[in-house]
């Protein structure tokens, strides 16, 4: 009280105010709140007001200046109050002044709770900070934000905040030979209690350091011993660090420390994790995660409550902190590393009863429970943005620890080279000129160390002989099991874009909601939209006015994505124009456009994707994978050319007017389908591989004209270059015709392989079943000789399994001449003078080789290279330079 | 629930800002399930239970009339008088309930502001807590302490039962809301005295807290819960609603006319009465218990006192009561004899409180209500009832005080200054200390040098001349 007073005397001198003055004006120092009823504020000096509650604000404030530095704790409320009647309403102008010579005299205003800015227009050059557990609101109708800071946030992650997994105190055995002199250090079994859900615990068993992945290579496992030792007198204490055993090449880095420690006392562990991160002004700057552990100075321990994360414990010997800055620790210097001892080292008998502190924590990345991320906007260290009329933060720099609301719904003028980032957000913005640009408006990923922490700290003493004599030592030793990310993906809660045309650069993690009033989307190459919730997250509701989508980065979405728009009655309409030359990957794709373009890869997992569209274009190089599921397209047009088509199942054509097709070689695994044929157009270089499983009925529907034995029923007809029929044991390959009359399959080459080959008595293929109305006309047949060769036996398939199979002397782009013989494909590899695989195949005359190959990690066959053989060489060698741990290769031999 | 150890806990945490929906709590005599150990009264200094709807109580006279004792005018002057009747401006200011927006946007959700001046000398606004203390004598109690709170609790195993009783002025359902901030709860055990409570939290801890004006006196603590240098510039959004659900004239219920009613006998309503007035409805022909709207719009007029005399002039109120008979809509002129007004301001040592604080006010609280349960259907309901006249607002004239704690702060020159009543507001203007003709200079002297006469009268307060600026016409 009697600080307040003397400061409110000195601050009284040093401005001018009065009851409804025109003007406030300090050129000096104010250190005390006055009470301030002015239409003008202006500020060129220092003004730190401190209020007990509630942020100071100021009456029939109009316009509000600041060039020098203000500090308000909580914090400031700049809008017009009036002061009697309880109305509030935006102030006209907030300006806040570039730095000048020094950002920390000029232009500043720092709360260390709450910033709220209210006012028609904003213009803000210095920088508007709080704290991690403040709020930085600015609304208003013009908001200029460009080229200043506004920052929630004290450090890097600050305010984070854990959670307890499991906690235990008790005794229990520990045996030093099984638990510490080992390569792999592990935890005696110890109870432990849980919380499976919010007020229901459980007793279980735990063991900190297990035999996790990474352990036994050791990488991952850092330790350190301290052994204190004067006369009779011996302290031990060793430290095991199991550091991101999955993941033991994160950048993230363990030291530890003891501070103090003697022969009589045990010292404190500490645990030092590192990873450098960036500030708000783009400076590198180290996050650490600091573990202190008092269980051996102090074992009379305890359980102390956390009632954040639902009224769980922790036992009290532990303590992690996030600091401001490094900490130093001064204590005696531990062992570099951990040598196994003598076991003498350890006393008689080595296994001892021990008292334990066992904990288990989840880090979070934000100051809370971000199980519940839509939380976030209820959280502390926030700012939130809202400009009626527009919002610019073009080379605006904006951290906030957790979250950040911007809200520009009807002119969002960008934020050009701006370095923005937040944990979570929600994006509202539009454009009146109809050009909207997101680029860099959200970092990808914020620095951030979380994670999970398993910890158990065994104190003793046991008889030892050292020094001439039995002494009593005592022993202590910390397991540290730690699982931490030094990088969270920024996340966005909902997004809403408004604009006829959007280019998107940014990457969008977006878990609750997307509403794109957008006609034209593009997403370049370093953009990404990424739909983590399958609730409220359906695309084409989603972007319902979209007209043409292009996307050169990538889409994902947990769900199906429906590429097309609605109508007002909410009835589908298509696109104008889907082009993908990036990544769209879902449970399932459907696809309604007037043009669809993919150069890019399509990937889905369990639906299905379904292409539509009055013409579509499969350009080279493309893919359409489905893991489980079918292909289905639907086109006027079709073009289709070295497209990767590999549905897990099958795939469909309907097709009005014309194919074209290059090669390609499409494997399925539910046989085929052509539901209704293009007037032109055939599939002459494309080859299908049918697999079919042990006792599967594959069934296939095609609409193929029957032209009868004769070459015309080659072309224009849909006649196939190539298909392969792999099958297994009771394999049956069943072709129906699509009608009304007749259907026929025209293929240049037939392959049997495996039970697709089996020939019954009578001569007929035993697993192919050509239903009545349908026959299958084929240029030459082969079988797999089981020597890795191929012969030829078309002519005793003739007339054949009813005479349903027809053979019509015919050469396509993919025939072969005469048999193949074994190809015997080679790998190896030549370790100097760099690695490489030397990829090698007997040479088959005139024929066509297609080489693929498949890294374990990306799962997907891609072309090497293709070429036609030069018929001078017996065999065939291709280099691969760029070879990787795991790399398959696939060769595709054609033959004309 | 316990707003006291809340809002010390949200001072800690420096906490604030606003949101969208909204809410409100009635008032009444406490039900029989409503104990002390799970949180209600159970330090003796509350008011009344929070009332379900339908079980709510209110007044059902248009016109209440208010005036200040000698001790209120001899401790707070003119000064003070002009400080309440600011409050009940507000209060007369309101229009009728039915005339309100649905939605009542035209009323704010956050009325708080601080005078920094009087912060930092530790005042209290005198209009806040008078407005305060007359939105719970109008049938509202605090909607945030209130949000979540105990219906039951059983000790093995722990269990608690929580309802809400907070309720959306539009839809009348529960809500978690008040003013816009989102409240959850979490049950806790308090000791010395032993209750339980569901403590409300914040889901955003920097919305501003505690916004209504109902929650100004619903402090668990029997102390006023208004930080120094706050004041309260009108009524929010939700005390508003909360007073729209109780006076709606849609909201009927039979209900006896408060005692001394009679039917009027003549035009003039400031003759004095004849005799003393008899209470009975069969002889003066005027239909006490009867189906009654809300009174739509109730008006606070103060009552003359003539200083001479050192009394109130008694005086008759008259007014026009409406009720329903055989579903029709009926009038009848009512008058009542006051020899004192329905609300008595006065000024007192009111004792000591929690933790050795002197209470700066205390208020009648609702036993005397009337409970019309009986007459309002079959059912066991605790309401509802009407709020019966005979109000007292109690305030502290203990003024300043010190409290030396032991072990940090028993130097004499290291007192923990108490609070004062003040008058301010958001202009420049001085705020105005109470005890009449104490001054800023007065209060930093005693602060800063531990005592002394200043430039005060030193007690000896002057009796305000009777320039009461109200009137007595109806």
């Amino acid at each position: 009280m009697k600080q307040f007073l003397l400061s409110l005397l000195i601050g009284c001198t040093l401005f001018r105010a009065g009851a409804g003055s025109s003007f406030y004006i300090n050129n000096g120092t104010v250190v005390s709140a006055p009470v301030i009823d002015a239409t003008n504020f202006v500020n060129n000096g220092s003004f730190t007001v401190s209020t007990l509650l509630l942020p100071y604000d100021f009456s029939n404030t109009r316009n509000f200046t600041n060039r020098g530095v203000m500090d308000g704790f909580p914090g400031f409320r700049f809008d017009t109050a009036f002061p009697n009647t309880g109305q509030r309403i935006m102030a006209a102008n907030f300006y806040n002044a570039g730095f000048g010579s020094s950002f920390v005299s000029n232009g500043s205003v720092t709360a260390s709770s709450q910033l709220l800015i209210s006012a028609t227009n904003v213009i803000n050059r210095g920088a508007l900070t709080v704290g991690s557990s403040g709020l930085l609101s600015i609304q208003g109708k013009n908001l200029d934000l460009s080229r200043g800071i506004l920052t929630a946030q004290d450090t890097l992650g600050s305010g984070q905040q854990f959670f307890d997994q499991y906690w235990g105190i008790g005794t229990n055995r520990i045996n030093p030979a099984l638990n510490a002199v080992s390569t792999l250090p592990t935890t005696p079994a110890h109870q432990v209690i849980s919380q499976l859900i919010k007020g229901f615990y459980f007793t279980n068993r735990a063991n900190v350091l297990s035999l996790a992945p990474g352990i036994g290579a050791t990488p991952s496992l850092v330790a350190t011993q301290l052994v204190s030792e004067l006369d009779s007198n011996r302290m031990v204490q060793i430290v095991f660090v199991n550091n991101n055993p999955f993941n033991p090449n994160t950048n993230l880095n363990v030291a530890i420390s003891f501070l103090g420690g003697t022969p009589t006392e045990f010292g404190i562990p500490v645990i030092d994790w590192s990873a450098i991160g960036v500030d708000t002004t783009g400076m590198p700057l180290t996050n650490h995660l600091y573990l202190t552990d008092t269980f051996g100075s102090n074992p009379t321990n305890a359980f102390i409550t956390n009632r954040l994360s639902g009224v769980t414990l922790q036992p009290q010997n532990f303590a992690f902190s996030l600091p401001a800055a490094p900490q130093s620790f001064v204590g005696n210097p531990a062992a570099a590393g951990y040598t196994d001892p003598a076991p003498t080292f350890w006393g008689t008998p080595r296994t001892a009863t021990n008292l334990y502190s066992a904990w288990s924590v989840n880090i979070a990345n934000a100051n809370f429970d971000t199980t519940s991320p839509t939380l976030a906007r209820y959280s502390p260290g926030r700012i939130e943005i809202v400009g009626d009329k527009s919002v610019d933060l073009n080379l605006a720099r904006i951290s906030a620890n957790t979250y950040l609301k911007i809200e520009s719904t009807n002119h969002f003028k960008g934020a050009s080279n701006a370095q923005i980032s937040a944990l979570y957000s929600d994006i509202n913005i539009g454009s009146t000129n109809g050009q909207l640009k997101i680029a860099n408006l959200l970092s990808p990923s914020i620095p951030r160390i979380s994670g999970t922490v398993s910890l158990y700290s065994a104190v003793w003493t046991n008889d030892v002989f050292f020094n001439g004599s039995t002494n009593r030592v005592g022993f202590n030793i910390l397991y540290v099991d730690s699982e931490l990310s030094i990088e969270q993906p920024a996340q966005q809660l909902a997004v809403n874009v408004r604009s006829t045309n959007v280019v998107l650069n940014d990457t969008m993690n977006i878990v609750e909601s997307l509403n794109l009033n957008v006609d034209n989307l593009t997403i370049a190459d370093t953009g990404v939209i990424n739909l983590q919730s399958a609730d409220n997250l359906n695309w084409a509701v989603n972007a319902p006015h979209l007209k043409n989508l292009t996307n050169n980065g990538s889409i994902v979405g947990v769900t199906v994505l429906d590429f097309s728009a609605r109508n007002a009655s909410g009835q589908t309409v298509s696109y104008q124009s889907l082009v993908n030359a990036g990544s769209i990957s879902a449970t399932g794709l459907s696809a309604d456009a007037n043009r669809i373009v993919n150069s890019g890869a399509i990937f889905v997992d369990y639906g299905q994707i379904f292409l539509r569209g009055a013409n579509v274009d499969l350009q080279d190089g493309g893919y359409l994978y489905g893991y489980e599921s079918d292909v289905t397209i639907e086109a006027g047009n079709l073009a289709v050319t070295n497209h990767n088509v590999w549905p897990g199942r099958a795939i469909s054509l309907s097709v009005t007017n014309s194919l074209i097709s290059g090669p390609n070689f499409w494997p399925v695994y539910a046989g085929f389908n052509l539901w209704k044929k293009p007037v032109t157009g055939d599939l002459a270089e494309t080859e299908i591989y049918d697999y079919g499983y042990d006792y599967a009925e594959v069934l296939h529907t095609w609409a193929g004209r029957d032209l009868g034995p004769t070459p015309a029923g080659f072309t224009n007809n849909t006649a196939l270059g190539a298909l392969d029929l792999d099958g297994g044991l009771y394999t049956l390959f069943t072709f129906s015709g699509a009608g009304p009359s007749s259907n026929a399959l025209y293929v240049d080459t037939l392959y049997l392989l495996n039970g697709a080959a089996e020939i019954d008595a009578d001569g007929n293929l035993v697993s192919l079943n050509l239903n009545p109305g349908m026959k299958l006309y084929y240029g030459k047949i082969f079988v797999d000789d089981g020597n890795g060769g191929l012969t030829e036996i078309t002519a005793s398939l003739n007339g054949k399994n009813g005479g349903a199979l027809v053979n019509v002397p015919h050469d396509g782009p993919l025939s072969v001449a005469s048999s193949i013989p074994p190809v015997a494909l080679k790998v190896s590899i030549q370790p100097t003078p760099s690695p490489r695989a030397l990829i090698s195949w007997n040479a088959v005359p005139k024929a066509t080789y297609w080489l693929y190959y498949m890294d374990a990690a990306a799962g997907n066959w891609q072309l090497f290279t293709n070429f036609a053989a030069s018929g001078s060489s017996s065999t065939e060698t291709v280099v691969d330079s760029n070879m990787s741990s795991g790399r398959f290769y696939r060769l595709r031999i054609g033959q004309h | 629930m316990s707003q006291l150890i809340k809002r010390l806990l949200l001072a800690a945490a420096l906490v604030s800002v606003v949101g969208g929906a909204s809410a409100f709590t009635p008032m009444g005599p406490y039900a029989s399930w409503q104990t002390p150990a799970i949180g209600y009264n159970p330090l003796g200094f509350d008011l009344g239970g929070p009332m379900n709807l339908g079980e709510e109580y209110r007044w059902n006279i248009p016109t209440v009339y208010y005036g200040y004792d000698e001790s209120f005018l001899n401790y707070f002057g003119t000064a003070g008088t002009n400080a309440v009747e600011k409050a009940f401006a507000i209060l007369n200011a309101l229009p009728k309930v039915s005339l309100m927006s649905s939605n009542l946007d035209e009323f704010p959700t956050d009325t708080l502001r601080v005078n920094s001046t009087a912060e930092t000398l530790g005042l209290v606004d005198l209009k806040s807590i008078t407005l305060g203390m007359m939105v719970a004598e109008m049938g509202l109690t605090s909607p945030e302490r209130y949000t979540w709170t105990l219906r039951n609790r059983i000790d093995t195993p722990r269990t608690y039962t929580v309802v809400k009783r907070n309720f959306d002025p539009v839809t009348l359902i529960p809500s978690s809301f008040v003013n816009g901030t989102l409240y959850t709860f979490e049950p806790e055990e308090f000791q010395n005295p032993t209750f339980a409570d569901a403590v409300e939290i914040q889901v955003d801890p920097l919305q501003l807290p505690y916004t209504s004006v109902a929650d100004a006196y619903g402090g668990l603590f029997g102390n006023y819960i208004l930080f120094p240098g706050s004041y309260y510039t009108g009524l929010t959004r939700d005390d508003v609603g909360g007073l729209r659900y109780l006076y709606r004239p849609t909201n009927y219920q039979i209900e006896n006319l408060v005692p001394g009613s009679t039917a009027a006998t003549s035009g003039s309503v400031w003759d004095p009465a004849a005799g003393s007035g008899t209470n009975t409805t069969t002889t003066n022909n005027v239909v006490s218990a009867a189906l009654r709207p809300g009174v739509d719009k109730i008006t606070f007029k103060p009552a003359k006192y003539d200083s001479y005399l050192g009394a109130f002039i008694v005086f008759t109120n008259t007014y026009t009561d409406t009720y329903v008979s055989n579903s029709t809509v009926k009038t009848q002129s009512v008058q009542r004899v006051l020899l004192q007004p329905d609300i008595l301001l006065t000024a007192e040592d009111l004792g000591i409180g929690v933790g050795g604080v002197p209470l700066l006010a205390q208020i009648t609280d609702s036993s005397g209500w009337v409970n019309n349960d009986a007459l309002n259907g079959q059912a066991t309901l605790d309401g509802p009832g009407v709020i019966q006249p005979g109000i007292v607002l109690r305030y502290s004239k203990v003024g300043p005080y010190y409290i030396n704690s032991a072990p940090a702060f028993l130097d004499l020159f290291q007192p923990i200054g108490g609070t004062v009543w003040g008058s301010f507001d958001g202009t420049t203007n001085a705020p105005v200390i109470f005890p009449n003709g104490y001054s800023i200079y007065d209060l930093e002297q005693q602060v800063l040098f531990g005592g002394g006469s200043g430039s005060g009268t030193g007690g000896a307060w002057v009796v305000p001349n009777s320039s009461i600026t109200s009137t007595n016409t109806p």
